[in-house]
Order: structure tokens, then sequence, then C-alpha cells
């Protein structure tokens, strides 16, 4: 093979593409010709630092020009805050107000355990009442709210599993924080039952379940 | 911030993280534009192109590739897209360059060694690629530069894979050449 016949094939050479045969060839006849001995290596280098060549960094004005750019297609934002990301998550339209609600109503509860916790420990500035009365229609609007629950639940459970996941996810999130608050509640009312406030809150709570249930009961399915 | 951290932020517009994204993937950017076109102002602003591109797509990231890849890839595509603007063909299938008839074996009976092993500086071998006409440039870069392989340079650019292999052998054969006349006039200059 003539030397341009094999200087054609180094490249495939250097790139590991040669067949067996051509392999040989080509070396053989690199063992007796400087020249393309010498090509050949040059290629090889070339090859070797071009591989080696380092990043170049862009002039600084570069990240000025492209912010500005970014700034004018908007692409740049102002951070949202929790609320914004929470309520951009697209839940459909007939769901955003239950959302709304069960959120609102997660804020309450939140508020209304604090209060619950820092007034079943003083003094209530109503009149205390020992009233066996006002106690049976605590227990009688008890026993109403937990008959209303327990026949939420089931079609709550039902109705969960047909909506968006992450809907879902939320409801859930919110069932539980309601049931702690409840437990919190009865846990007041038992350690102080003549406590109008705790009674207040105890049947507030399972006021806020109900409607909670309700809310998910009406929810519009996936 | 991480990176991971910084993509899943740049989809609420947050500053900081385009900023971390930037300053993480800035030289590997430019340093492509720079070599496929051989001219730093050009480079400067398919850099940018190639930024303001990512950036608004990026909440199409899904992950099923790495993200440099992704932006490798991306800013490949700006580059390519700039020369079909140009006029320029990356490749010609019948382009056959008066250089060729140049890249004939020079036979130096009694000459000195003139390998290039160990004489060319970084710096001289990337203007010598700025030199390198643009098809024979864009392949070399993309193939002994970026690692691309044949078949991905086949189908950026939409030339067959042979036609890849051969316009590479061509580039490599060009860059010694200029190498080589570089190496020449430092010689005399010398002398």
């Amino acid at each position: 093979m003539i030397c341009r016949e094999i200087q054609d094939r180094f490249s495939a050479r250097i790139d590991h593409e040669l067949a067996q045969v051509e392999e040989f060839e080509i070396r053989q006849h690199l063992e007796v010709c400087p020249f393309c001995s010498t090509v050949y290596q040059d290629l090889l280098y070339i090859r070797k630092s071009a591989k080696e060549l380092e990043l170049v960094s862009p002039p600084d004005r570069l990240w000025k020009s492209l912010s500005a750019q970014m700034k004018a297609e908007g692409l740049i934002r102002k951070p949202r805050s929790f609320w914004e990301r929470v309520f951009a998550v697209d839940f459909g339209s007939s769901l955003k107000p239950a959302l709304t609600g069960a959120i609102v109503t997660l804020i309450l509860v939140a508020a209304s355990s604090f209060l619950v916790t820092k007034f079943s420990h003083r003094q209530p500035e109503m009149p205390a009442s020992s009233d066996a009365q006002v106690l049976q229609e605590v227990r009688d609007a008890e026993s109403h709210y937990q008959k209303a629950i327990e026949a939420l639940s089931e079609s709550s459970r039902e109705r969960l599993e047909t909506l968006d996941p992450a809907v879902a996810e939320i409801f859930n999130d919110n069932l539980a924080t309601m049931d702690y608050y409840l437990k919190e509640c009865k846990e007041a009312a038992l350690t102080d039952p003549d406590n109008p406030l705790v009674h207040h809150y105890l049947l507030t709570a399972y006021q806020k379940k109900v409607e909670l249930l309700e809310t998910i009961v009406n929810s519009d399915s996936l | 911030m991480t990176e991971a951290e910084a993509i899943s932020k740049c989809v609420d517009g947050d500053s900081l993280a385009f900023e971390t994204l930037y300053s993480l993937h800035k030289r590997r950017v430019y340093a492509i534009c720079l070599r496929m076109v051989g001219n730093p102002a050009e480079a400067e602003d398919l850099a940018q192109e190639a930024f303001l591109q990512l950036f608004r797509k990026i909440s199409t990231f899904r992950g099923e590739s790495a993200f440099s890849t992704w932006l490798h890839r991306l800013t490949v595509n700006v580059v390519l897209m700039h020369l079909r603007k140009k006029g320029i063909d990356e490749i010609s299938l019948d382009q056959e360059p008066e250089e060729d008839a140049q890249e004939a074996p020079k036979r130096q009976y009694g000459g000195e060694d003139t390998h290039l092993v160990g004489a060319v500086d970084r710096v001289t071998l990337e203007r010598s690629i700025a030199e390198l006409p643009t098809g024979y440039r864009t392949i070399f870069v993309l193939h002994d530069v970026e690692g691309y392989e044949h078949n991905e340079i086949a189908d950026l650019i939409g030339c067959s894979i042979g036609n890849s292999k051969s316009q590479l052998h061509k580039a490599r054969m060009k860059l010694r050449s200029i190498l080589h006349g570089k190496q020449e006039k430092t010689e005399k200059k010398d002398n």
C-alpha cells in the first residue's frame, strides 16, 4: 500500500476502527516508513491534545447581558410565597374552594389548639358551670357529631380514592390534624370538665371535622 | 445550592438558581461555542442564546439524561443553527478543497525530525483550530474535543457516518499542516 493510502487510514486506526488485517498492514508499514510514522505520531498527538483542551471562561459581561434579557422576558420572577405555590397547583376550579376551606380550617384548628392548651390551665373568666344539664347537652352534641362523622367517614374514604393523589394527601393530612386536635380537646375535657371554653372548643372541633368530611364527599373526583 | 435544587427553583424564576446553573456550566457552553465558530464575539452571542433557550425550556427537563448532556446538546444545536443561517455548510459531500492537494505526503529526505509531539502549546492549538475551515472545525471540535461519536455527529449535522469519518481525517491532517506551518515560522524567527 502506498503512503497516501496508509495515511488515509490513520484516523480510523487512532479511533480503533480498523479490521485486524488492516491494523497489521499499517503496523508493518509504520515500522519501515519513518515519514508515515511521523505523520501518525503527529495525528495521535493532536488527538490527545484536543481531548485535554481546557474549558474557557466567558467574559463577565455575558452574565449581565443574559440576566438583563431574562428579566426582560419575565424569566426571572419575584419568589412565590408558600401559599402562592400551593394555589398554583391545578386542582381544578371546583377543588380550590375546598382546598381553601381545608387550609383555613387547619389554621383555625391550630389556633384553637393553642388556645385550649392555654385556657385549660387558667381559671376561666366565665363562671364555672357545674350544671349537669349543660354537661348533658355537651354529651348529646358530642354524640350527634360522632354519629355524623361515622356516617360520613365511609363515603369520604371512598371519595378520597377517586381524587388526585396530591389532593387526597392534603385532605388526609387535614383529617389527621383534626383527629389529633379532637384527642387533645377530649383530654382537656376530661381534666377540666366544668370549663365551658373546653366544651366550646371540643364541639367546634367536631363541627369542623364534619365540615371537612362533607367537603371531601362533595369534592369532584378525577 | 445543588444543581438539582437550582433546576427546581429555576422553574419558579429564582434568579439565584439561574445564576447557580450559569456558573456551573458557563465555561463548557462558552468553550463549545468558541471552538466551533472560532470567533469570541460570535461565541459570546451564541453562549447567551444557548443559556436563554435553556432557561426558557428548563421546565421541560425531565431528567432522562444528565442535565449537562442535555445542555451540551442544546448548545451544539444552537451553534449549528447559527452556521446554517449564515449559509455555511458544516459538511459538503461534494467539497474537495484545494488544500487536499497540499495534504499529499511531503518527503523530506535528510530533513530533521519534524514531530509535533511536545512542541505545541494549548494556545497554538486553539488558534490553529480556529483557522480550520468551518466544516472541518465543526467535525473536529465535535469529535476530538467534545467526544461525540460519528453516528451522533451524522445525526446532528445531517450527513452520513462515512462522510463524518472522512472529514474528521481531513480536519486532523489540515490541523497538522497548520501547526507545522506555525512551528516553521517560530523556528525561522528563533534563527
